[in-house]
């Protein structure tokens, strides 16, 4: 007899029901379980001579991966890959714990990377690589010692059902107006800090042009993926996304499609470094030269599909190309860092207030 | 009295020191946190404690706090306690269903919930804005979920299922004989229930209100999601804008997660207090009994018809909404066939990213198992001292094994981070630092669920088991475990369900070839990749349902808290 909720009498259990060893069974069972889970994720694990931490996507990281491997088959990659700034406070947490013995480091919350510079983790030559020579000025930094591994522009999408195509917005300038008063919608800054990064590091933009957008009746989402979802299912009209992400949803059929704005296109150089004393210099440094290489940068743009600094490389299928890119001064959002943040939060709530 | 011999006194303080090493190793690391900016350098502050309390808006963020999570809590309890009266003692149709389909939404991530509600409760487009606008011939939505209301209906979507686990099995193994006397004294079925019935299961009401309060402070993905749309900021969200910056402000984020330490910490004292060890609640006895079914009459399709609506916004609603992403080729397409496609299945699984899918569903399995099965030997050798020992040290025992509750995930990450990632232990880059932190982390709802199931039992079962000659040990195993199994099962998959979905402690700690289900997860949220969220997330689902039933099946219990 098996002892259930319905009946908690000793006196009606046998000898056999006492001894019944139903608790015995499921730990053996559980035991015999995760040996044998156990047993087949072990058998997974691999000998790495590279260790990479990288924001790019699951499946780009892949790509990206099995390309260095083909390129250098003597090199396995150990890879993890998150946000930038996720990747930035973990890579931050290890080092302050004496860890984060890491070879090659590459995120897109660029401010972030004067932090790195000025506690001296990251090797402060990789600007001078003959190879880093194909990049443009501001998609390096010889203060930083970084070289962007990806320029991926910011881009301006509309809902194709919503907006016809005589208000298709035109600039930047425009989107602060009433016009669009109630039909933007942005990424929350404390979430995703690229674009309103840009926008406050620019000069063209800075805090005017941030407060406008905010007091504009914008929709807060907490990622550009939930933005363009906004977009795209036509709860709003506008967004601003990184391209890979309004060109995939495009690709796919979205009812969406990228405005071309007269003062040109953000581009926020993703950062890509070395780390000072990496577990594996060799492997790191090769590597680091063939990514940041003509060869290395058509892989990005024809096989990750992201936007690349050098011009000298195939641009990726579906931006609007050529286009005069934006550039922000980011070390002046690194500097301003309190300030900055204490804007944001204030505006973000009085432009909600106004709505 | 059944005297503990003292043997399982030694037993007591080894319990006492495994759960302190397990608390107060990374513990200890959240304080030094709070007082130093960086955990390995000897400066020490207070500076972080004092920009929080002078962060401007800190009034407003408690405001929507209390608001919140009172809210919560209350609409938890609401939802949680009818619904487990209508499952454990009503003879309500497709009780079985009801059951099974309640603990979806606790299955689900939290950030898949938002999301899905993102869909759903959105103004103009959400698809149940939409259902409303097309009913009522209107152009005005129902409900904006962008709201403080909307923020608590999908926090207590989420939660309510606490509520529900718990307070379904105290209302199965409820001895009738209280509400028989009610009967005879001449009480009618309304006054039994809302006089005995209802305060009988006030432990497991009250802990898992508790544990909906507490939660509802830590929980960031559905303020983060919902709340920061609305402009509604709360702890959790406040929490992690503190903690980012140049440099990041891990030291904020510590010194921030103290007085929800304290607050928790109150909270539990007070339950404590509140409930004593009395034996009032003691249900299960020396004798046999079958709880008693209560006939609702006609009635029975109200409370058919209340469980339904809350299975359907809960669960129902969600999940279609999760498959509507999985097969849409494009959302914001209608749901026709020239629409459906295989693509975005096909492509998640068998693309670039794809290895790292199916390792993580795989190590999520391991950790969740192992977490899981660790966790339930620890909660119920915790719990047996708390409720059953008359040792001085049991008060500190059960309050060190709540602790890990009342600290938010991305706080208790960091600590973890650096309390294993040095000497001696060492443990960062390794699959055991998150298995770590899973048990540390989930211990609390282990122990609430076997405390609940202990304190039910009659200590006259194991006297009777000692008198005939059995040692502690023989009592404990062959006695109690089996009379507190639907609890101890229970606890297993509360355990097991909660690592599955597990996200704030991996994000911090995963490393290749340790991802988990849940950092994959935020990482194709982040992407933007909603279509592989839905696969991922359906997943999720399919796997815990799975367990549930394959635990159900080698333990032979027809009923497991609730948990068909």
């Amino acid at each position: 007899m098996a002892v259930n909720s319905e009946k908690y009498n000793l006196e009606d259990c046998s000898e056999e029901d006492i001894m019944n060893i139903r608790p015995t069974k499921l730990l053996a069972a559980s035991v015999f379980a995760v040996t044998t889970i156990f047993a087949s994720q072990t058998a997974m694990a691999k000998d790495a001579n590279l260790v990479f931490y990288s924001s790019l996507t699951t499946s780009a990281q892949a790509t990206l991966n099995k390309a260095i491997e083909k390129q250098f088959p003597d090199i396995k990659i150990e890879t993890i890959t998150a946000g930038g700034v996720s990747l930035y406070q973990r890579f931050v947490a290890e080092r302050m714990a004496g860890k984060g013995k890491i070879d090659l480091l590459h995120f897109s919350y660029t401010p972030g990377w004067y932090h790195l510079a000025k506690e001296g983790w990251v090797k402060d030559t990789v600007t001078k690589y003959p190879e880093a020579a194909g990049h443009p000025d501001w998609a390096k930094d010889t203060k930083a010692h970084w070289v962007g591994l990806r320029a991926p522009s910011l881009q301006v999408i509309y809902n194709t059902d919503n907006v016809k195509p005589s208000e298709v917005p035109k600039s930047f300038a425009e989107l602060i107006t009433p016009k669009w008063k109630n039909r933007l919608v942005l990424v929350d800054p404390f979430q995703s800090a690229g674009l309103w990064d840009f926008f406050y590091g620019s000069k063209q933009f800075g805090e005017k042009y941030i407060k406008g957008l905010l007091a504009n009746g914008t929709l807060v989402q907490s990622r550009m993926g939930s933005s363009t979802e906004r977009v795209a299912t036509g709860e709003r009209d506008v967004t601003m996304v990184f391209e890979y992400i309004a060109i995939r949803r495009i690709n796919k059929g979205a009812k969406i499609k990228i405005a071309k704005m007269k003062e040109g296109t953000p581009v926020i150089p993703a950062s890509f470094g070395m780390i000072k004393d990496g577990p594996n210099p060799k492997n790191a440094e090769k590597v680091y030269r063939w990514v940041i290489s003509k060869a290395g940068q058509t892989v990005i743009t024809q096989q990750v599909k992201i936007n690349s600094a050098r011009t000298d490389v195939p641009h990726v299928e579906g931006i609007p190309y050529p286009f005069t890119p934006l550039f922000a001064d980011w070390k002046k959002v690194a500097d301003e860092q309190k300030h900055y943040r204490e804007f944001m939060t204030k505006h973000i709530r009085e432009g909600k207030k106004k709505k | 009295m059944f005297r503990i011999p003292s043997t399982v006194r030694l037993l007591e303080w080894g319990c006492l020191l495994v759960i302190g090493f397990l608390v107060l190793y990374p513990l200890f690391w959240l304080l030094l946190g709070s007082v130093t900016p960086n955990p390995a350098s000897p400066e020490y502050t207070l500076d972080a404690f004092v920009a929080i309390y002078n962060a401007e808006y800190m009034g407003e963020v408690l405001r929507n706090t209390a608001v919140m999570s009172v809210g919560v809590t209350v609409l938890s309890v609401m939802i949680g306690v009818p619904l487990a009266w209508i499952v454990g003692r009503t003879d309500t149709p497709f009780k079985d269903y009801i059951s099974m389909i309640a603990i979806i939404p606790f299955i689900m991530p939290p950030i898949v919930v938002a999301v899905a509600w993102s869909y759903l409760g959105t103004p103009k487009v959400g698809f149940v804005n939409l259902f409303w606008k097309w009913l009522a011939d209107t152009k005005e939505p129902l409900f904006d979920i962008f709201t403080m209301e909307g923020l608590i209906f999908v926090m207590a979507l989420s939660l309510a299922p606490y509520v529900f686990i718990f307070t379904v099995t105290a209302f199965k193994n409820m001895d009738p004989t209280l509400e028989n006397a009610a009967h005879i004294s001449g009480a009618n079925q309304w006054q039994t229930t809302f006089r005995i019935t209802i305060p009988l299961a006030g432990p497991a009401i009250l802990s898992g209100a508790l544990l909906v309060f507490i939660q509802s402070l830590e929980i960031f993905a559905i303020p983060a999601t919902i709340g920061v749309s609305g402009g509604i900021y709360v702890f959790a969200t406040q929490l992690w804008r503190m903690m980012i910056g140049i440099p990041p402000n891990f030291s904020h984020a510590a010194a921030m997660a103290i007085p929800i330490l304290i607050i928790c910490g109150l909270a539990l004292w007070g339950q404590t207090k509140a409930l004593g060890r009395s034996a009032k609640y003691t249900t299960i006895g020396g004798k046999s009994f079958q709880p008693r079914l209560i006939r609702l009459g006609r009635l029975k399709y109200v409370a058919l018809a209340f469980a339904g609506v809350y299975l359907l916004v809960s669960a129902i609603l969600p999940l279609l909404t999760l498959i509507y992403g999985t097969f849409i080729s494009n959302r914001g397409r209608p749901p026709t066939l020239e629409f459906l496609t295989f693509d975005h299945l096909v492509e998640m699984l068998t693309g670039d990213g794809g290895d790292v899918i199916w390792r993580s569903i795989g190590n999520s399995l391991f950790l969740s198992f192992t977490g899981a099965t660790i966790g339930i030997v620890l909660a119920a050798i915790v719990a047996y001292f708390v409720v059953r020992s008359k040792w001085r040290g049991r008060a500190t025992l059960d309050f060190l094994a709540l602790i890990p509750v009342a600290i938010p995930g991305a706080v208790i990450a960091i600590a973890m981070m650096w309390a294993y990632i040095r000497e001696p232990f060492n443990l960062y880059h390794t699959i055991w630092i998150i298995l770590l932190a899973y048990v540390t982390r989930f211990l609390p709802f282990g122990v609430k669920a076997v405390a609940n199931a202990v304190t039910q039992i009659h200590e006259e079962l194991e006297r009777a088991a000692a008198v005939s000659g059995a040692n502690w040990f023989t009592v404990f195993w062959k006695v109690l475990v089996p009379l507190a199994m639907p609890g101890i099962v229970a606890g297993w998959i509360i355990l097991f369900v909660s690592m599955m979905r597990e996200l704030s402690a991996s994000i911090m700690l995963f490393s290749s070839n340790n991802e988990v289900i849940g950092t994959i997860l935020i990482q194709l949220y982040d992407e933007g990749l909603f279509s592989h969220v839905c696969i991922l997330s359906l997943i999720i689902v399919i796997l815990s349902l799975g367990s549930v039933a394959l635990v159900r099946w080698i333990t032979k219990q027809k009923d497991v808290g609730g948990l068909n």
